[in-house]
């Protein structure tokens, strides 16, 4: 009992930091790009986990110089499955550099345009690129949860500098 | 170098699936408004606009007290089915919002709906907002993921511009039942037919009433309804006399509850045929 008690006294600033947390869009979004830079596996899969509602998906899009793009779907276990080893060899850091909102009700579809820096741990190497990620949400039970984040990184031969100028379509039905 | 890297790293989930740079037949924002139509018929081809792998639908009602849905795209069509074995559908975008980079595209939109009851023709006018993402394949875009918020609070007024208004109607829908049939059944068409719990006492009353039932030859027709919740209601009268009409309100009004028809596991409103000297 007095064990039950303790581990709900630890617990409850966590739940109590998380619900707040993720009241609002801007503070979700920013504790995403937060759990991308975990370095710790367990931790890092803490903090997607509840992040995103069950069964959502990360779509991952990759375009080179060289080669077609490919694209990689899956849910978040799965994200964490496959990227564990690249998360050991190297640190992630992102920076949003600029973000778009839409939305409506319960939904929301946040589009930024972020900087990714990587670091190899054991080296004094670093790359970066920039990327799109769109990120859908939904709001319930007093918080709102990811539900897809999709993301692109930038070539030069496929640049993804105007996905912030969005553009907006009237469709006119014909007579 | 530097930059395959990267891309070796962002390209780390399940297997990656090659894409190619072949210039699809529509526009993200054409192949939105072709599956929009799509949906009026339910055919596979609402299917094949997935992903094969793992595409998940997320359904927001216009009830807060609902909870958020989250569909494969198999749950989805049979939805779709559902609700087009009633009615005749048609979608249609109306404002859309498009963003797009290399073989990765997004469409946030406003979706105008008309549903018109294949049994009565009323017709209900729905608004929505969707969220799709896209990916090119070498065959044309795919629908990676799609996000549906039906109208529940007022609406987003650059989503639904009002110079827009006039080409799609909308429409009170308080008084259109979208789901419920509310059409009485014949005793041919339900899983089990009304039945009066006192046996006796009804072959009584149509005795003291002169009434039998079903059609008689020489008799004059008339109906019962049987509601759902067992009353027996007094239907078509015809050509019934005065004296005739006075005698089956009587007729009624001394029944107690009926067990109500059933069909499809449901208590279903249900016609009845008495016939009176």
């Amino acid at each position: 009992m007095r064990r039950l008690l303790i581990i709900s006294i630890v617990l409850l600033p966590f739940y109590t930091l998380s619900q707040n947390t993720f009241s609002s869009l801007d503070s979700t979004v920013a504790s995403f790009y937060k759990a991308l830079e975990v370095g710790d596996d367990d931790e890092r899969l803490t903090h997607l986990g509840v992040l995103f509602k069950p069964k959502a998906q990360i779509n991952a899009i990759t375009t080179s110089e060289l080669a077609p793009p490919t694209y990689a779907t899956g849910d978040v276990e799965a994200f964490y499955n496959n990227t564990k080893s690249f998360y050991s060899e190297y640190q992630f850091a992102y920076d949003e550099v600029d973000r778009d909102l839409n939305y409506y009700s319960n939904l929301a579809s946040i589009n930024s345009y972020v900087f990714q820096r990587l670091k190899k741990r054991d080296e004094a190497k670093s790359y970066e690129q920039f990327l799109w990620f769109s990120i859908d949400l939904v709001y319930e039970y007093n918080r709102w949860w990811i539900v897809s984040a999709s993301w692109i990184n930038e070539t030069e031969r496929s640049s993804i500098r105007n996905v912030m100028q969005e553009d907006t379509l009237w469709h006119k039905l014909s007579p | 170098m530097i930059k395959d890297l990267c891309i070796s790293i962002l390209c780390l989930l399940l297997g990656s699936a090659p894409l190619t740079s072949v210039q699809a037949q529509y526009t993200a924002v054409e192949f939105v408004d072709a599956f929009l139509a799509d949906n009026a018929s339910g055919t596979d081809a609402v299917k094949t606009a997935f992903v094969d792998s793992g595409s998940r639908i997320w359904l927001s009602s216009s009830n807060q007290n609902t909870p958020i849905r989250n569909l494969d795209v198999s749950a989805y069509l049979q939805e779709i089915n559902t609700v087009n074995a009633s009615f005749s559908t048609k979608f249609n975008t109306v404002v859309s919002i498009h963003r797009k980079a290399g073989p990765l595209s997004t469409v946030f939109c406003s979706v105008h709906g008309r549903l018109v009851d294949n049994e009565t023709s009323d017709t209900v006018y729905t608004r929505a907002i969707h969220s799709y993402k896209l990916v090119q394949h070498d065959d044309g875009w795919k629908i990676l993921q799609l996000n549906i918020q039906n109208e529940d609070e007022p609406f987003v007024s650059e989503l639904w511009p009002k110079e827009l208004a006039t080409n799609y109607p909308l429409e009170s829908k308080e008084n259109v039942k979208i789901y419920k049939h509310n059409r009485p059944f014949n005793v041919d068409e339900v899983d089990l037919a009304p039945l009066y719990p006192f046996e006796k006492e009804l072959e009584d009353l149509l005795i003291e009433f002169a009434i039998q039932q079903g059609q008689i030859e020489n008799e004059s027709p008339f109906t019962i309804y049987i509601s759902e919740d067992g009353e027996a209601v007094l239907g078509f009268v015809g050509d019934l006399s005065a004296d005739q009409i006075e005698s089956a309100k009587i007729f009624v009004s001394k029944m107690n509850l009926w067990y109500p028809a059933v069909k499809e596991k449901s208590s279903v409103k249900c016609k009845l045929i008495f016939s009176i000297k």
